[in-house]
């Protein structure tokens, strides 16, 4: 993770799509893809504009961002002292904030984190975000998706019947 | 609307941006840096704003009365001058309030500069008119795409993606999530009947099945209706479902009710996904059996988790697993030559599980050797040896279960009978927690405290469960060289007596910063009253100890 360009305490400025200001570590930004590059392109002078990220999502995001930074470094400082058990527990009670973090939001709040932690490039937010949609889709038929995320249909009959078809063992 | 006519700039419609001359554009650019490098950037909306604008011009009949005020929040508004290509000079003062000015639509131009980079465009109103006027183009965009326009200057404005909450709904967002997020979806359902269902949501859902699904499973625990089904049922839909993505890197086949898959269906399934596969889980036997390591592992594979299968003539020369990182075999039958040299092919493996495996001897003695410079963990379950010798640089967990062993020899951990001391200490230092549970050693054959304690400076957790008898007793003890960094220890014995509690005592003696200690023992459930008086004496000698180590939590685990 560490680049030349990375200093602990330098920090970048994030600006949302509704022009707020935020703040980040450099350290806590390497885990945006996105940054990560740009800071190694020696790109983040000034505001960086995050045009497709909101500020409520920005702070959501910075909010996940800095726990994750957060645990890694005592999770070091732990292994260290060779203190696995307490590490075990570590994970276990990150699983336990991303679940509350995840399960707090309503589905616009999902949506938006999917989609700014696409932009931004954070991969382990947006595997979260993508999980918690799949625990909402899981056992639903495609009537029931479509209602529950007012998708309309653009199948034709024809194509619909042919799939359904094709995969008749998922449908009986 | 805009076109060849405008003076200053005009519209080309091949590469869908306004044209600008330079020296007008540099010329404007001085007194409006946000706008700098905008010139002849591509706009995809262009001709969807010129129809909705169309429609909009003749509701108007021609004429166009500004409904709304435009709020000026540019600072350098009061700079603009008659040089200004875009700023009418008849309004040299660049008033905010427009919304008394009727005028003629015919005069004004609005030219729309796409940024690409930052997906805005910018609006630039020429000719006397004011944003307003194009409002219904606007809104369009506000609308559909759920952009929000800012005012740079009184003739410039930002439209940009901005506060998409204001205007959306979920069903919005779910038709405009990527493609490859929906895929990221899919793949997490879990069962492939669940994708399968899901993936008659829409076409942008259906797609995102065909090209962007990463994992595919059929587990017999899943969905029930799967055990009802034929083999040859079984075999054509899973054929059916494979075939209909691409780019799969994980696919799991745990079906634990099937006694055999055709051949060339698994051959089939697996030649459809190699080329990208990362993960494959698959537990059905085949007959002739297919050798699944070579098909897969050559490529992308990193976890392999097989059961009921048979891996033989591995060949170090020309095969090699690059990217295998986590292996798993449960009842696969190899022969120990095989195991030993596809540790070698793996080159980056770190996890290794044996269950129950069917190892093939070509001599009498049952020994296994596994050398790997990488290895980190190693899980070995139900398995009989005369010798079984690891050697690992790097490991750092290692459990066995159920295991029977004569010789054990561990470069990286505790050997029994025949230790090789040598070497031992360098390559073991790393291990950081050791498990001896319910391994039969003979006597003598023990791993003593001494041995642990210079093998394993950096131990943490211990765990052994001895059958303790006389010998093995003051042997495992022998030596005075505390478990410097040892933090938890668990200690078990098949019977709770005198003896356990003075081992737990001599073993408490040599770590200095343990703190916590977890003592296992089997009660039995018949107890005859010599059983519960041993019992009770234990429990006594326990309390009595752990007053000299406070600081020591301690848990009884008894079954």
């Amino acid at each position: 993770m560490s680049t030349p360009s990375v200093s602990v305490n330098r920090v970048l400025k994030l600006k949302s799509s509704d022009g707020e200001i935020f703040e980040v570590k450099q350290t806590v930004a390497v885990q945006s893809g996105v940054l990560k590059q740009m800071m190694e392109d020696g790109c983040t002078e000034g505001e960086i504009p995050l045009n497709n990220v909101d500020s409520p999502t920005l702070a959501k995001i910075i909010e996940w961002c800095n726990k994750h930074h957060d645990n890694d470094v005592e999770g070091r400082v732990l292994s260290e002292e060779r203190e696995k058990e307490k590490e075990k527990e570590k994970a276990a009670d990150m699983k336990k904030w991303e679940s509350e973090f995840i399960d707090a939001l309503n589905r616009d709040e999902i949506y938006f984190l999917l989609t700014g932690s696409n932009y931004m490039d954070i991969k382990e937010l947006l595997d979260c975000a993508a999980q918690k949609v799949a625990d909402m889709v899981k056992g639903k038929t495609p009537e029931a998706i479509r209602e529950m995320f007012n998708i309309q249909s653009d199948f034709t009959e024809e194509e619909e019947e042919a799939i359904r078809k094709e995969n008749q063992w998922a449908f009986d | 609307m805009l076109g060849p006519s405008a003076s200053d700039f005009g519209w080309n419609d091949d590469i869908k941006c306004v044209v600008v001359e330079k020296i007008v554009f540099d010329e404007w650019v001085k007194s409006h840096p946000a706008a700098k490098g905008l010139r002849n950037k591509h706009f995809p909306y262009y001709e969807e704003l010129g129809i909705v604008f169309g429609k909009d011009r003749a509701n108007r009949q021609g004429a166009m009365r500004f409904s709304e005020t435009v709020e000026e929040i540019g600072n350098e508004d009061n700079q603009h001058n008659g040089d200004d290509p875009f700023y009418p000079s008849d309004e040299l003062n660049g008033n905010v309030n427009m919304s008394s000015t009727n005028i003629p639509l015919m005069q004004s131009r609005a030219i729309f500069f796409w940024d690409p980079f930052f997906h805005r465009i910018f609006v630039c109103i020429h000719g006397g008119g004011s944003l307003s006027e194009f409002t219904p183009a606007i809104n369009l965009l506000l609308l559909t795409h759920s952009w929000g326009v800012f005012s740079v200057s009184s003739r410039l404005w930002e439209i940009r993606l901005v506060d998409l909450r204001l205007l959306s709904s979920f069903f919005w967002v779910m038709e405009n999530l990527p493609v490859e997020v929906i895929g990221n979806i899919l793949s997490r359902l879990g069962g492939a009947r669940d994708v399968v269902i899901a993936s008659a949501t829409c076409c942008k859902w259906r797609d995102a099945y065909r090209r962007h699904l990463h994992t595919l499973s059929f587990n017999s625990n899943d969905w029930p209706p799967y055990r009802d089904l034929t083999t040859s049922r079984l075999e054509i839909l899973i054929t059916q479902t494979i075939f209909q993505t691409s780019g799969l890197q994980g696919l799991s086949i745990m079906m634990d009710d099937v006694d055999e898959f055709s051949a060339s269906t698994v051959i089939a399934w697996l030649m459809y996904t190699r080329e990208t596969l990362r993960r494959l889980f698959y537990n059905v036997r085949t007959t002739p059996n297919v050798n699944i390591l070579d098909i897969c592992g050559r490529q992308k594979l990193e976890t392999l988790v097989l059961a009921h299968n048979s891996i033989t003539g591995v060949e170090p020369n020309f095969q090699r697993f690059p990217c295998l990182k986590s292996l798993s075999l449960s009842y696969v039958s190899i022969s120990a030559l095989d195991l030993n040299i596809l540790l070698t092919a793996c080159q980056k493996i770190e996890i290794l599980e044996l269950i129950n495996p069917e190892i093939a001897m070509s001599d009498a003695q049952v020994t296994v050797e596994l050398s790997s410079l990488t290895l980190k963990s190693m899980f070995v379950e139900a398995i009989s040896l005369d010798k079984f010798v690891l050697e690992a640089d790097c490991i750092e967990l290692l459990h066995l279960k159920d295991c029977a062993l004569e010789v054990f020899e561990l470069v990286g951990k505790g050997s029994l009978k025949h230790f090789k001391i040598d070497d031992m200490i360098s390559r073991s230092s790393k291990l950081k927690k050791l498990r001896l549970w319910d391994v039969v050693f003979d006597e003598d054959e023990i791993v003593d405290l001494e041995t642990i304690a210079a093998w394993f400076p950096q131990l943490n957790h211990l765990s052994l469960s001895y059958d303790l008898r006389e010998g093995v007793f003051h042997y495992s003890l022998q030596g005075s060289t505390n478990l410097e960094n040892l933090v938890v220890l668990e200690l078990g014995c098949a019977v709770i007596n005198d003896l356990f509690s003075h081992w737990i005592e001599g073993i408490l003696k040599r770590c200095p910063k343990l703190k916590k200690l977890v003592i296992s023992g089997v009660v039995s459930e018949i107890k005859t009253h010599e059983e519960c008086q041993m019992l009770a004496n234990f429990t006594s000698s326990i309390v009595h100890l752990m007053r000299k180590y406070l600081h020591v939590e301690v848990q009884f685990e008894y079954e």
